[in-house]
Order: C-alpha cells, then structure tokens, then sequence
C-alpha cells in the first residue's frame, strides 16, 4: 500500500486515538512551533476519523438475546465442547434411506 | 426459565482509556464495564457467577454488551444478517470457554478477541464462496439480510436532509468496507471502541508496533481514499 504518514501525523493519530503525550521533555524550546502544528494536525486529525460517525448503525434485533441464549442451552454446561448437531447424522441417515428417483 | 424471559440489563457498555466511547453517537461520561454502578456487577464477577451455574448472570453479560458488539460487528462485516450469526458464535464460544477465563484479566477485551476472532473467520468462508452479486442480495428473501446499501435505505433521513448527506454516507461506507480487512478491524476497535493500543495488541495478538502501524496505515488509506473521492469532478 502506498498510503503512509508523516512522522507529525502519526503522532497527532497515536495522540487522538490513544492520549499519547507527543512532546518529551527534551523539546521544550520548540513547543512555541510545535505546538501550534501539532494543535492544527491533531485537530485535522479529528476532523478526517469524526466521517466515521457516519457509518449507519444499526440496534441489535429485539430477540437477539433470547436467540443467543437458546443456543447456548442447547450447546450443554458452561465449559462443554461443542458436539455434532443430531441434524447432521439424521441428515445422512434420511438421504442413504430415500428412495431413487 | 424459558429463553424470552432474560431481562435487558440497563447497564451501558464501554469500556475505554478515556471512560467513554464513540460508539452511536454517546457523548461523553457513559458509565464503563470497569465501574459498574452501585449494587452492579462487574463482568468479571458475572461470568464467575456464570461458572457456579447462574445462567441469569450469562443473559445479563449478553445484555450488557449486545449493543456495542453487534454495532463493531455490522460495521465491520457491513452485514446485518452475519452480524447476528457472528454474535450468537461468539458468546457460545465465551460460553464453551468460559473455565479458561483468567479472573485476573478483563472480560471486554477477552470478548471483543474472540468476537474478532469469529468475524474474521466469517470473512474468510465467504471469500471462498462465490461472490453474490449486489442486487441479488438486495433481493433476497431474507429480509433480515442485507449489506450496507440496506443499512442506509432503512435509516431514512427524511425529506429535510440533504442528499448531499446520503451520498457522503455512502462514500463512506464504500471506503471502509473497501479497507483491507485487518486495517477495517483495527481502525474500528481504536475509533468506535476506544480500546488502547495496548489492549487491542492483546486483542489481535500483535506486538505494539504493529497496532500503531496498522493504525496509521488505515488512516492513511481513508484519508487518500475521501481525497481522491473528493478531488473527482461532481464529487461533493
């Protein structure tokens, strides 16, 4: 992929999308500078990631839960392996048993 | 107990480095996983009740977190119908798995692993088989299923929006859903998620570097992507 960043924009990401602290100690004599662009890159930053909030999104069907639950019940205990559906086995037994053609 | 008796648990999930989440829209100072309010469990103390046979305390883990996982799901699968099944995937396996949770580490990351897990396992079997076309899948009979093309008709903005919204929407939606899958994941987890990028290397079980560079590389590729869009003639 070709897409890549510049160094001050990586850190304005790792600063919007994790709190990074981008300014060491070292750096103090360039904060007049640094901080402005970093400030107007952080904030570009945000500008660009706030579009995904556009992205739909959707609330989960009201019996999602109810469905998640019934096939954990029927998986067995807490802990439990899951084993073959009984659907697989009578599926094979019904179609070496049907009539051809 | 019959299985449409579970009661929604009020609770609203989010955990995050900040104590709040972008998902849908919430503003900031919603509750966390990690304080749970008065008389609440934390998911940790739920799933060990879970563990001595409380299936009241599985129903409310679920409840609590079937609004955030199902919307990291649905945007990065763009499919609502997957979404479910992925969902219902993932908890049984918390569930099949559920003695080998470390008490001393956090349900939330451990549930977006194997949700993640799951998803990407979803995406792979479908790469194998063969691509449906678009239409058809508008089509289908299924009317639970659906892309996101589906997604956005159903969300009606109403006649006072202006479509100039609906087709930045859908540039949007083109872009993300274009996004390599890894870059997708990891860009959802961070922005929506809010998780840190330490946890989401546990998560993804990748180094640091990696999260930072995955992360970067996607938005870059968003950002090349909505310019070049943007730069088009008759492009908004």
């Amino acid at each position: 992929m070709s897409e890549t960043l510049s160094d001050e924009d990586r850190r304005a990401v790792d600063f919007v999308l994790n709190g990074e602290s981008t300014v060491s100690a070292g750096t103090t004599m360039y904060l007049g500078t640094a901080h402005a662009d970093l400030g107007a890159r952080i904030q570009a930053t945000e500008t660009l990631l706030a579009l995904l909030d556009a992205l739909p999104v959707f609330d989960p069907p009201d019996d999602l839960l109810a469905r998640t639950m019934k096939k954990i019940e029927t998986a067995g205990l807490p802990g439990s392996q899951p084993t073959a559906p009984e659907t697989s086995i009578n599926a094979a037994e019904d179609v070496a048993s049907a009539p051809v053609g | 107990m019959s299985v449409t008796s579970y009661k929604m648990d009020g609770h609203n999930p989010g955990t995050s480095a900040k104590g709040w989440k972008r998902d849908g829209n919430s503003p900031p100072a919603t509750p966390t996983n990690s304080t749970p309010g008065p008389g609440d469990l934390t998911d940790e103390q739920l799933l060990a009740d879970y563990r001595e046979g409380n299936r009241e305390a599985f129903a409310r883990l679920i409840s609590r977190y079937q609004r955030e996982l199902f919307h990291f799901l649905v945007r990065f699968l763009g499919n609502r119908a997957a979404a479910e099944d992925v969902f219902q995937e993932a908890f049984l396996q918390v569930h099949q798995s559920v003695n080998a949770f470390d008490p001393e580490r956090r349900f939330r990351p451990w549930l977006f692993t194997i949700a993640a897990n799951k998803a990407r396992d979803y995406l792979r079997s479908q790469a194998r088989r063969p691509t449906t076309p678009l239409q058809a899948s508008i089509n289908a009979t299924d009317s639970d299923s659906g892309e996101f093309i589906d997604l956005l008709k159903s969300k009606d903005p109403g006649p006072s929006e202006p479509m100039e919204r609906e087709e930045q929407q859908a540039r949007i939606q083109n872009i993300v859903m274009g996004m390599p899958e890894h870059l997708r994941e990891i860009l959802l987890l961070s922005y929506f998620q809010q998780f840190p990028y330490k946890q989401i290397g546990e998560i993804l079980d990748i180094p640091l570097g990696t999260v930072k560079s995955r992360l970067h590389a996607a938005v870059a590729y968003f950002s090349e992507k909505w310019k070049s869009l943007n730069q088009r003639p008759g492009a908004a």
